[in-house]
């Protein structure tokens, strides 16, 4: 056997070691991030594909833990770039129509109610991280992908409108339409109980 | 005097739009003055505001939380890792 062929024999041996050490962690991982079973399955995947073509980046001083998360969590960003295709908001499907009128004044019944709680602590309820996830899913899927960069990332602003390529209004301008319906469909499904 | 008030007082599509750009970018101090001034007076851009930054909380808190309380179950796992452990095989 030559010197590089147990080379990389020895990278596969390292690299199934971590497939029976991490894909558990990993995989639920990117299942909290992207709620798809087999999308969830198949990042994890490329990600130990990933590890073994680049296996020489990877620097003994890192940990295996840290590296591959590292991997993970770029190829469940560039999920949600691909995902995120329409970057101009259309006035048709998004239209600010739907909660104001014409007066650009809130319609009664898509204006804001009072709310029974202000605090983060209801992420402890199931039940409401259920309604949370199924009012994200309602989102169109590159306002859905906006927000999910946003927060997935913890990026500013400013460097995701690099990342979609689109301006900072454009960008405001698609959180402000995401946000006021998830807030509509939180309101309705949750907080007005 | 009304028509000063008529052109700094923002409609609500304005003013809800720039709470977003607050959360996300930053606001001139006009257009802080000008927000302020709009939520001031207009209850229902004021709830909004609240409730929008509680988002962005609720949001913040979803994705920082490392460990997933539902984890996959086992033999799931267990599949998966023989799927890759295959896949790695042919590479
Ligand atoms: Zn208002």
């Amino acid at each position: 056997m030559s010197a590089a062929k147990g080379a990389v024999t020895g990278h596969h041996a390292i690299i199934r070691e971590w497939v029976q050490l991490y894909t558990n962690g990993m995989y639920a991982w990117a299942y909290h991030k992207t709620t798809d079973k087999a999308l969830a399955e198949d990042l994890v995947q490329d990600t130990f594909l990933a590890a073994l073509q680049s296996f020489d980046k990877f620097k003994q001083e890192s940990q295996p833990k840290t590296w591959l998360f590292s991997i993970l969590n770029n190829k469940i960003s560039d999920h949600f770039r691909q995902q995120f295709r329409h970057p101009v908001v259309n006035e048709a499907e998004g239209g600010l129509s739907f909660f104001f009128d014409e007066e650009d004044e809130w319609r009664k019944e898509r204006s804001p109610q009072a709310w029974n709680t202000t605090d983060t602590h209801i992420l402890d309820n199931p039940d409401f991280r259920k309604i949370l996830q199924h009012c994200m899913h309602l989102l169109p899927g590159n306002w859905l992908a906006a927000v999910k960069l946003k927060y997935l990332e913890e990026k500013e602003g400013k460097d995701i409108c690099q990342d979609l390529q689109i301006t900072p209004s454009n960008f405001w301008q698609i959180m402000h339409r995401a946000k006021l319906h998830l807030r509509n469909c939180l309101e309705i499904n949750w907080f007005k109980k | 005097m009304k028509r000063v008030l008529k052109k700094i007082f923002l409609p609500c599509t304005v003013a809800t739009e720039m709470i977003e750009k607050d959360i996300y970018f930053k606001l001139s101090a006009l257009e802080k003055l000008r927000l302020f001034l709009h939520t001031g007076l207009c209850g229902l851009c004021h709830r909004y505001q609240k409730h929008s930054r509680l988002l962005h909380r609720i949001l913040m808190e979803l994705h920082h939380e490392h460990e997933h309380p539902q984890a996959p179950k086992e033999e799931e796992q267990t599949a998966l890792k023989e799927k890759i452990t295959n896949r790695l095989e042919k590479n």
